[in-house]
């Protein structure tokens, strides 16, 4: 039993170390693709790795109170519950976490754990910024929850399931046996959700970065911010590695190394997607977006699901 | 034949109690027009209590009771309209006092003015 | 026994020798005069209980003759019933009307009183058709003296109309009459029956008999040809009012009831010319009444309806368990309960002084600390809009199932129409007077004061409402007439009820309700303080609830017991917090309490009616206590006895298809029926009790303006009576209605729509008990929802989400009652930054949002497991999408709600507020403890449900171990809880290894545009939350519903008007109306023109 738990520690400790590093460095990519189309130099690609270090090594730190203390535990804890419930890899011991907690349905609503969490921390703090950028995040949430309810939904009516290993296993034996071939309107639908999900432009009003500091982590300083900028890595990858396994057939290979480097290939192209639509389209307002997640992803998912129906 | 007749003129009585009744403005019309319709009913109740050529429904020496029954005129529709006649009376006589009161309160006799109640 | 003639000769002598008797002095003979009543009380009494022991009438013949040459009185039990209920009525009215403060009876006023009790004996016992007329003149003439003596001086006007259509009358009856003797040769009822199929047949007699039935119907007022009495309720002295309702039109009655035979007898067109005639007189005066200022004039529309409702049920024979073998019994019943019910208001009107009716904030709230006089008017009341437990119920009950066995289906529809018009301005009327003062009778939804002028504002009506409560206490004492004659009226009503109650064979479960509320009004009128009763109740309910659940198997039953009385019980706790005495308040809750209990163990359709109705009357009386909850109350009221209604006409409808609908009891599907207008009413019913969409704008005001510890409990505990009641009926759902589709498909909409409207609603309240009122509509749409899936899971999801709203509804209302008490505001802006000074609060609030919006671990994740998997698994996807939006949306409200009043700015006046009360933080602490308790181990929960749910439906889902297994996915609630500890100590010992660096820092202490700010108005973000959302919505999120029901009000009152304006005031016009009614009923009897 003992060895039991401690297999499964090390295997989760392998799991998230992969997914961590490998989520810091394509975000530092991407940050720096990013910079390129824009026709600037850009931040090396392990620049994610220096802000961490950076924030986690000041003197000093504030807190406002239990709850803003709290609140970076919530958001990392949701970050890595989130991918703890996601079997990374299809087929593999190592990677399949705690999968057999729940399926979709689990992983769908754990992600707010980290959000409520870290919402009451920002909330807290008494910053009104903070407030303001939680107000239109969750907002926005709520709006591209539908889309992508609808493309989940459709898929478990498609594959008669709801486990995320089933899903996947429906998809082996090739591209044509994807979610995305297969349920086209599905994966659009939730494609199109994932950008809302991932909060780069145009959905991006909720953190604002560039002016002034708005969103959760504006109260946010050295620890805090470093956890959080490490569940930022996690949290992203977790979210990409559940849409290849909902649409792009998950990572699957007998040999363990090359599944990891599918799975490196199919959410680099994912991120890739958001990074482009990103640099190609400027910010929404709030409203703005309900109204867009609300509107076309919405009907085409409407219309995914009743093809199921039919 | 007697019957018919005054049946024919109770209704006719009644009708034109009925008609002052409804088209009059002044109280006291009006409350003539409603003993008129009283004294229509009382004929009616007559009249169905007649009989052509009966005798007065007095037991007397020269008939016996069976030649009442046949031949005296029916005793109870008189008797009933000496009852609603006394009951007319009174709520005529209730009538005109409610009349002159409604006049002192509005100082006017017309039944349109006399309308405050309503809804 | 004493001879009949004995009572009339008495009541005539007395009359006359009254002059005499006054030389005694007036009070002495006043005294004297309430004597001999009393001694024909006794008489009559006396002929009560000997003629129901015997069996046999009491006749007497006069003038030495025997009948048909004389004129015969005769007494049944039913008519010494009647007459000693009359006798009684009329001593207490005569009381009233010679020992009050102003305008005290006497003399000729006396000498009337007995001639006018003469013709109303006269009337119930004679047995010669032109005695009836005698009478009839004799009771007119004497109320036409009594009017003249009223105050009013409108009154002349009014006597003389009452004249001239008394006078028409007359003269239908006699010429009626005359008819009759003309083909019948006698004036004896009993000889006028015998031969009424042969020599009244004819075309003639019936002509005579038209005449006959259209004077006895004009003296029975009935609209719409009634303006004239209208008038003379609306000008005359309250106490003739009473004695006109009470005891003349209560022996005009008796005068149909006598004809009724020769009628049926003579030809079949008099039972449906009566019938409509009833029709008509009951709901047109119903709607008539609604806009009525005055409330004499109201009663009289009210006790001219009555008096339709008794004509009606005198021609339909009774059904349904109560009654229904006594012959006349149900309008017996009907009459007598409404003339005690309308004497007492009469009498109340005339004590109170108070004559105002209708809705607005200027009608004085005049039963407003006055307690006694409160208790008595809530009884006249509910007694006539036919309320358990007084005995018009039954009677009605009775009616509405012999309507529906007759396949009366239209007049079903009027009666209930009728009944629910009735209750719209009693119900306000009694709710006008009994609301706080301060209340102007406007709140149905949040109110935001005006910025910045809020302190002010609540300064000056504070003053003004001082004043007003000063001025309400001096309106003070009752006069003693009043006094006593309210209490014998009273006592009469509650006698009335118990035998009622105990003859209509209703189990113990009801009793105890009223047993239950009686002991705790005992306790109330004994002083003993609120903190005493509280633990008296739960005590008391915890060993009733334990006794009735023990040793039983789990079943539907048992379990809502236990989520009935468990919920309410620790709910009770919260009362300890509050001092002193609030008179009624533990009473109404185990009544709640115990009638829902009741619904459980009902085993007959009366059962449950009777056990939903007192539970509806218990709560609005709960609802009715908050400060400004008056105009919330009545839209509380009028839509909980709407669905009462609609449950009435659903069972009456089923039990008349099907006689043994719903004599199971307590297990799922026991009010199956297979009629499909009876299911779609009853689901209607239900519908409206769960505040489904557009049937739910009595609920966020009712729930939110109740006061705090009502809200928690009605949130929480009462609303899952609905839940039952599906089911209950779960049986008559899955028929198919049309084209195809079945009831609950279109249940599953209605749920799924209800939660997502609410929980759009909830999102842009600023009040906070508005926020929870509308989020618990919404969770009863899941729950409706999921029932509708007809489903092993679905059911058991609809369970599960039952008793998760119980406990997270429950801990979150507390925990705003506490916040409430300590910071004085219900506006979440006025809040914030409170988890400083309450941190025990926002755990309980924080633990409840988390388990509302589904996040694991907790337990509500559990209940969004069951139902996503429950709607997939059915192919529901559309409604699980939607679910899963409104889901969102619930995510957005609740953060809302913990952000607005805990986190951000603290306002500087709330720097010293404490902790909430123990008592108000125990229950939710054990709320708490359970709800982690079963998202550790769900087992612990969804075992049991299935177990409930097993009769209906095989399982289908499985265990291994703690994973739950269904055919689409797995949960494993356990393991989750252990992976969520683990992620997050890991990152939280991290945090505490570094803490040594941390600093804490003071409020305002932020980076905020190089600008420290300093106030908390300005910097505390709350207000307007979601205006984002609101924006993207736009016109969506308009109010659809409150606008519609404002049309239907409106609509309402226009027919009102338009109705009401038939009644010109002219006697002319109302003579033209009685010409022409007498015209409709010949049409009627033709057949059409």
């Amino acid at each position: 039993m003992t060895q039991m738990i401690l297999t499964k520690a090390l295997y989760t400790v392998i799991s998230l170390a992969v997914i961590t590093n490998y989520a810091l460095i394509l975000i530092g990519t991407m940050a720096r693709i990013r910079a390129k189309v824009q026709g600037r130099v850009g931040q090396p690609f392990y620049q994610p790795y220096i802000d961490i270090v950076k924030s986690n090594a000041k003197r000093t730190s504030i807190s406002h109170g239990v709850m803003f203390f709290l609140g970076p535990v919530f958001r990392l804890a949701g970050g890595l519950g989130t991918y703890l419930f996601i079997p990374a890899i299809f087929g593999s011991v190592i990677f399949s976490n705690f999968s057999f907690s729940g399926d979709l349905l689990l992983m769908m609503y754990f992600i707010f754990f980290g959000q409520l969490g870290m919402a009451l921390g920002a909330g807290e703090s008494g910053h009104p910024h903070s407030a303001i950028g939680v107000a239109r995040g969750l907002a926005q949430m709520t709006a591209f929850e539908l889309p992508f309810v609808l493309s989940v939904v459709a898929l478990a009516a498609q594959y008669g399931t709801l486990s995320i290993t089933e899903i996947v296993a429906a998809q082996q034996g090739g591209f044509t046996h994807w979610a995305a071939f297969t349920n086209p309107l599905a994966m659009i639908a939730g494609m199109i959700a994932f950008l809302g999900m991932s909060g780069a432009n145009p959905f991006s009003v909720v953190v604002a970065p560039q002016e002034i500091p708005i969103g959760p982590p504006t109260e946010m300083q050295s620890s805090f911010l470093g956890m959080l900028q490490t569940n930022r890595a996690i949290f992203n990858g977790a979210k990409m590695v559940l849409f290849m396994n909902l649409f792009w057939g998950g990572a699957a290979h007998e040999n363990l190394l090359v599944a990891i480097l599918i799975m490196v290939v199919k959410t680099f192209l994912i991120y890739l997607y958001v990074t482009i639509v990103g640099a190609s389209f400027p910010r929404f307002k709030t409203e703005q977006s309900i109204r867009f997640f609300l509107g076309v992803p919405t009907v085409i998912g409407i219309a995914a699901v009743v093809l199921q129906m039919v | 034949m007697m019957t018919q007749i005054l049946t024919v003129l109770a209704f006719l009585l009644m009708a034109l109690g009925v008609w002052g009744l409804m088209s009059r403005r002044h109280l006291i019309r009006i409350i003539i027009g409603f003993s008129l319709l009283d004294t229509g009913v009382h004929l009616l109740l007559v009249a169905f209590g007649y009989r052509s050529g009966g005798t007065a429904p007095i037991l007397s020496d020269g008939i016996g009771v069976s030649g009442l029954v046949s031949g005296a005129v029916d005793p109870i529709p008189s008797a009933l309209v000496l009852t609603a006649i006394v009951i007319g009376l009174a709520v005529t006589a209730l009538m005109l006092s409610f009349a002159v009161r409604m006049y002192a309160r509005t100082r006017s006799i017309y039944i349109d003015k006399n309308k405050e109640l309503k809804w | 026994m004493v001879s009949p003639v004995v009572l009339i000769a008495a009541s005539l002598g007395f009359a006359f020798l009254y002059p005499l008797v006054e030389r005694l002095g007036e009070r002495a003979a006043t005294r004297i005069a309430l004597l001999v009543l009393a001694a024909f009380a006794g008489t009559t009494a006396g002929w009560t209980v000997s003629l129901i022991g015997s069996g046999v009438a009491l006749t007497a013949d006069t003038a030495g003759f025997v009948a048909p040459l004389s004129i015969q009185l005769q007494v049944t039990a039913v008519d010494a019933l009647a007459m000693t209920v009359v006798t009684l009525l009329a001593l207490a009215a005569l009381v009233q009307l010679t020992e009050r403060a102003t305008d005290r009876w006497h003399g000729k006023q006396v000498v009337l009183f007995f001639v006018l009790l003469l013709g109303s004996y006269g009337l119930i016992m004679t047995r010669d058709l032109f005695n009836v007329f005698v009478f009839m003149e004799i009771s007119g003439i004497s109320v036409f003296g009594l009017l003249s003596t009223s105050r009013d001086g409108r009154v002349f006007e009014a006597g003389f109309k009452y004249m001239v259509a008394s006078g028409l009358a007359s003269v239908f009856f006699l010429i009626g009459t005359a008819f009759v003797y003309r083909s019948v040769g006698s004036l004896s009822i009993a000889d006028i029956t015998a031969a009424a199929p042969v020599a009244l047949a004819s075309p003639v007699g019936v002509m005579g008999l038209l005449f006959l039935v259209t004077g006895i119907l004009i003296e029975l007022k009935p609209a719409p040809a009634n303006g004239w009495a209208i008038d003379t309720y609306q000008a005359a002295d309250p106490g003739i009012g009473a004695l006109l309702s009470a005891v003349n039109a209560t022996a005009m009655v008796f005068v149909l009831v006598r004809v009724m035979p020769i009628l049926a007898g003579a030809s079949p067109v008099f039972v449906p010319l009566v019938l409509i005639a009833g029709a008509g007189a009951f709901l047109i005066p119903q709607a008539q009444a609604l806009l009525q200022e005055s409330f004499k004039r109201m009663l009289g529309y009210s006790s001219v309806a009555q008096i339709g409702l008794v004509v009606l049920a005198i021609v339909i024979p009774a059904a349904g368990v109560p009654f229904a073998g006594v012959a006349l019994a149900v309008p017996l019943v009907l009459l007598l309960n409404h003339a005690v019910a309308k004497a007492t208001l009469f009498w109340i009107a005339d004590a109170t002084g108070d004559d105002a009716s209708g809705f607005g904030g200027s009608l004085p709230a005049s039963l407003r600390g006055r307690p006694a006089l409160l208790v008595v008017a809530a009884i006249a009341v509910l007694a006539l809009l036919g309320l358990p437990p007084f005995p018009g119920f039954w009677a009605k009950w009775s009616l509405v199932m012999g309507l529906a066995a007759g396949g009366h289906i239209g007049l079903l529809v009027v009666v209930l129409l009728g009944s629910l018009l009735e209750v719209v301005y009693l119900g306000r009327w009694l709710i006008m007077r009994m609301r706080h003062v301060d209340d102007d009778a406007t709140v149905v939804s949040q109110r935001i004061p005006a910025d910045f002028a809020e302190s002010r504002a609540d300064a000056v009506s504070g003053a003004a409402s001082g004043a007003s409560d000063a001025s309400g206490a001096a309106a003070g004492a009752i006069p003693v007439g009043a006094t006593v004659s309210l209490g014998l009226a009273t006592l009469l009503m509650a006698g009335a009820s118990v035998a009622a109650l105990l003859g209509s064979g209703v189990g113990m479960p009801v009793l105890i309700v009223l047993i239950g509320v009686a002991a705790f009004a005992v306790l109330d009128v004994l002083r003993i303080p609120l903190r005493l009763q509280a633990i008296v109740a739960i005590a008391g309910l915890s060993w009733w609830g334990v006794s009735a659940v023990s040793g039983a198997a789990l079943t539907l039953q048992s379990g809502f017991v236990l989520l009935f009385v468990g919920g309410a019980v620790v709910q009770l706790v919260a009362l300890l917090a509050r001092p002193g005495r609030r008179a009624g308040l533990v009473a109404l809750i185990v009544g709640m309490v115990l009638s829902l209990a009741a619904l459980t163990a009902a085993t007959s359709p009366l059962e449950v009616f009777v056990a939903w109705e007192l539970m509806t009357l218990t709560s609005f009386f709960l609802v009715v206590r908050g400060r400004f909850a008056a105009a919330a109350s009545v839209r509380y009221l009028t839509f909980s006895l709407a669905s009462a209604l609609l449950m009435l006409a659903a069972f009456s409808l089923a039990t008349a298809a099907n006689p043994a609908f719903g004599t199971g009891g307590g297990v799922i599907g026991t009010l199956t029926t297979s009629v499909p207008w009876a299911a779609v009413l009853l689901a209607l019913s239900v519908l409206i009790k769960l505040g489904a969409i557009g049937l739910h704008i009595w609920l966020p005001s009712s729930y939110a303006e109740a006061e705090d510890e009502v809200s928690s409990l009605a949130s929480s505990v009462l609303s899952k009576a609905g839940i039952l009641l599906l089911f209950l009926g779960a049986g008559s759902f899955a028929a198919p209605l049309f084209a195809g589709v079945a009831l609950n498909q279109v249940l599953g909409w209605i749920g799924v729509i209800t939660a997502l409207a609410g929980g759009m609603m909830a999102l842009f309240q600023e009040d906070i008990k508005y926020t929870l009122a509308y989020s618990s509509m919404s969770q009863l749409g899941y729950m409706v929802l999921a029932f509708a899936l007809m489903s092993h899971l679905g059911w058991v999801t609809a369970l599960y989400l039952a008793v998760n709203h119980l406990l997270f509804k429950g801990m979150l209302f507390l925990a705003v009652a506490g916040i409430v008490m300590r910071t004085g505001t219900r506006l979440m802006y006025q809040m914030g930054g409170l988890i400083k000074r309450m941190p025990f609060s926002f755990v309980s609030v924080l633990v409840g949002i988390i388990a509302v919006s589904g996040v694991p671990p907790l337990a509500g994740f559990g209940g969004k497991w069951l139902l996503y998997t429950a709607l997939i698994e059915q192919g529901w996807y559309l409604q699980a999408a939607l679910a899963l939006f409104s889901s969102g949306i619930a995510f957005l409200y609740l953060f809302r709600l913990i952000h607005s009043m805990f986190l951000g700015q603290r306002k500087t006046h709330h720097d010293t507020v404490t902790e909430a009360p123990a008592a108000v933080l125990i229950p939710q602490f054990v709320f708490l403890v359970i709800i982690i308790a079963i998202s550790m181990f769900p087992n612990l929960l969804i075992k049991p449900l299935q177990t409930i749910v097993e009769p209906a439906f095989a399982s289908s889902v499985r265990w291994e171990g703690y994973t739950v297994i269904s055919s689409l996915g797995y949960w494993n609630g356990n393991a989750v809880m252990y992976v969520v500890i683990g992620v997050f100590l890991a990152p939280l010992l991290w945090l505490l290894a570094v803490k040594g660096r941390t600093y804490r820092v003071e409020q305002f202490n932020i980076v905020f545009a190089a600008e420290r700010p300093h106030t908390p108005q300005s910097t505390h973000y709350a207000y307007n939350f979601y205006g984002h959302y609101q924006k993207a919505f736009g016109r969506l999120l308009d109010p659809w519903v409150e606008r519609f029901w404002s049309g239907v009000s409106a609509t309402a009152g226009t027919v009102s008007q338009t109705l009401r304006a038939w009644n010109t005031g002219n006697p002319q016009t109302y003579a033209l109306q009685i010409l022409l009614y007498l015209f409709l009923t010949y049409l009627v009897a033709r057949g059409g023109l």
